[in-house]
């Protein structure tokens, strides 16, 4: 594992490489090119407070005002897209670049990596965008945002177990995609991002404690929107999880990865 | 004798073929109580070693699995069974599309693959320039790969691939082709490696240069090694093969050819009349053959062609362009033709004999390409044939 971790940080240069080249892609031929990476979702911020504080007048809390729930919307949407993005092209990757795989040498592993990354960055800039807009709007901004960077290992770890997991599986069984794409769907429903978590049903609280991307949505909200520590337990419940699932992704990747080849 | 580069021990590669992938599944759900595929070897126990510095050259038929041995030696892919020891680092070219991320550019595509195979510093800068420079790809190096033509996509492929070479080389001609230019500048860069004491393997269908750059041929058929040799035998035993199924098919077509006359024995001569398969420049060279016409003919066609053994079309008379009348035809038949002092130059040549009908418009019978002599000359000259010249200088 160690030797592992030793050499991605030898191939950071190539992992650099895909990383530009995958934000510079979903762009191209575009004119403003890579700059859509900061208006797309300057935009989306816009539009959900526009429809949710203008014209819908939806308060999340009782009293917290119609605006706020557009933040909080976004403040959740933001790491869901994430890695609902992440896990939905990284599952295809590996067989979409199956003429690189094949080439001796080439860590496939780079392919999942390289996504989860370039949403991870997609993901950043829109939180400063959400803070920069928070500060204009007048919202109290505390230090509590210095937690971010913590709460960013647990979510890679999450979503790149996950990745790596499907996207092997998916060069021997190509039936798991539609069933994922459907999977995603459910998954955000039942994890609180257009809704609080606190109307979730006190029985089926389960649900929440079980589902990492719960986990992940709240705390971001707690620490952006309420200036809150993260709640320990929360965090704690999260790192294990996320840690299960990286090495659980992990292990699948490296048995099936010698026979890629001769599926792809 | 210098320690071996490459190892290579009963490897074997076997695959299950199925009708549908989804076969696999299900055979797989029913714990193979039902077989769903068939067994298909496409290397059957291949075992040699080469030396280091050394240059292995793989011919065959295609499908004989010449390709699958570069793969199973480059490492891309793994051997069902047995083994393969490479004592070194490996560059290959194997087919075009791997090792290329279509959407990148041709300058991003040298520095991933470089970053790959573990270059970076001012070596990494040495390289690119270099790749560049081979590849001659000029403005279109900026340019996502997905807009090159596949000639582009072979220069930027060989160029990579041939600038990294650790220790070994493994290149499928086939690919690194293209127009005659970039071809000589392949085989150029190929010398150099071999000069630069790194080890090759290379896979052609070009027996000239099989034979000019191999220091031992592999003769691959239905996935087996037939044979394993230095390079004349083994490619004059592959050459005679190649011969032998042509004229086999031509045989198998023979339906095609109707009834009316027979070659039945083709002998080439010297002026006295003796068999003889070797000739100097500007030897008389007589072609003998007998033939049966089952029915009376007049005036049929007889033809006599000759090829160099690379299947060139040097030159070819028939009667009925020589305005030669034959005369009335029936049972045994023999004719003959002189080349009067030939201008050939030293190589191998093939013979086509041929009957026509009268009106030069089908076959009797046609051998084809069934019969060898070989120029042997003092001459120094290059080319086909010779052409008689004199030189003229003058000064001031």
């Amino acid at each position: 594992m160690l030797r592992h971790i030793k050499y991605y940080f030898q191939q950071r240069y190539l992992l650099k490489l895909f990383i530009i080249n995958d934000l510079k892609s979903r762009y191209t031929g575009s004119l403003a090119g890579v700059y859509w990476s900061i208006i797309n979702p300057l935009l989306m911020i816009l539009i959900y407070t526009f429809v949710f504080a203008m014209v819908l007048k939806i308060e999340f809390h009782k009293g917290s005002g119609a605006l706020n729930f557009a933040y909080y919307l976004i403040c959740g949407m933001l790491p869901w897209t994430a890695i609902q993005d992440s896990i939905l092209r990284s599952t295809t990757s590996i067989v979409e670049n199956s003429d690189l795989v094949k080439r001796p040498r080439f860590p496939a592993s780079i392919l999942p990596i390289h996504i989860v990354l370039s949403n991870l960055i997609t993901m950043l800039i829109g939180m400063i965008l959400l803070i920069i807009i928070l500060v204009i709007t007048g919202n109290r901004i505390t230090c509590t945002l210095l937690y971010i960077p913590v709460l960013l290992i647990p979510q890679v770890l999450f979503t790149l177990g996950l990745s790596w997991m499907f996207s092997s599986i998916y060069v021997f069984f190509r039936d798991i995609q539609p069933f994922i794409s459907n999977f995603l769907l459910l998954w955000m429903f039942l994890t609180p991002v257009f809704y609080p978590s606190t109307i979730f049903p006190a029985r089926y609280e389960i649900f929440l404690i079980l589902n990492p991307a719960a986990h992940i949505v709240n705390l971001y909200r707690e620490i952006i929107m309420k200036g809150n520590h993260p709640p320990m337990l929360s965090y704690i419940t999260l790192s294990i999880q996320s840690i299960l699932t990286f090495f659980t992704g992990y292990i699948i990747y490296v048995k099936l990865q010698p026979m890629f080849t001769d599926r792809l | 004798m210098n320690r071996p580069m490459i190892i290579c021990k009963g490897v074997s590669k076997r695959f299950k073929l199925y009708r549908d992938y989804k076969y696999a599944i299900i055979e797989y759900l029913l714990l193979k109580r039902r077989i769903y595929h068939t067994v298909f070897y496409a290397l059957n126990n291949i075992s040699f070693d080469l030396e280091e510095g050394g240059v292995l050259g793989i011919i065959g038929d295609n499908g004989a699995g010449k390709s699958m041995l570069l793969k199973i030696i480059a490492g891309s892919i793994l051997p069902t069974s047995g083994e393969v020891q490479v004592n070194g680092g490996i560059s290959a070219l194997i087919d075009l599309q791997s090792g290329f991320k279509r959407d990148f550019s041709g300058l991003d595509n040298i520095r991933m693959n470089l970053v790959i195979n573990g270059y970076s510093g001012k070596k990494f800068d040495y390289l690119i320039d270099r790749i560049i420079d081979f590849a001659e790809l000029g403005d279109f190096i900026k340019y996502p790969i997905s807009s090159y033509s596949t000639g582009m996509l072979m220069r930027l492929g060989f160029s990579i691939s041939s600038s990294i070479v650790e220790d070994v080389f493994i290149v499928d001609e086939h690919i690194a082709v293209g127009d005659n230019y970039f071809m000589r500048k392949c085989i150029e860069r190929l010398k150099d490696l071999n000069r630069e004491r790194k080890t090759l393997v290379i896979v052609s269908h070009s027996m000239h240069l099989i034979a000019n750059l191999s220091t031992r041929v592999m003769w691959l058929e239905n996935g087996k090694i037939r044979m394993l040799g230095d390079p004349p035998t083994v490619v004059r035993e592959y050459e005679e093969y190649i011969l032998k199924k042509n004229s086999r098919q031509v045989q198998e077509s023979k339906n095609l050819l109707s009834n009316e006359a027979r070659i039945s024995k083709v002998r080439i001569l010297d002026n006295s009349g003796n068999e003889k398969n070797l000739f100097e420049t500007e030897e008389d060279i007589v072609v003998d053959v007998e033939c049966v016409f089952n029915k009376r003919i007049e005036n049929p066609v007889f033809g006599v062609a000759i090829f160099k053994e690379d299947g060139r079309y040097i030159y070819g008379p028939n009667t009925f362009f020589d305005r030669f009348r034959t005369g009335t035809c029936e049972g045994n038949v023999r004719f003959r033709i002189v080349y009067e002092r030939p201008p050939l130059l030293s190589g191998r040549y093939l013979i086509s004999v041929a009957i026509f009908d009268p009106e030069h418009v089908y076959p009797y019978d046609f051998h084809e390409k069934r019969y060898k002599f070989e120029i042997k000359s003092n001459l120094l000259d290059h080319g086909d044939i010779k052409i008689n010249h004199r030189w003229f200088v003058e000064k001031g």
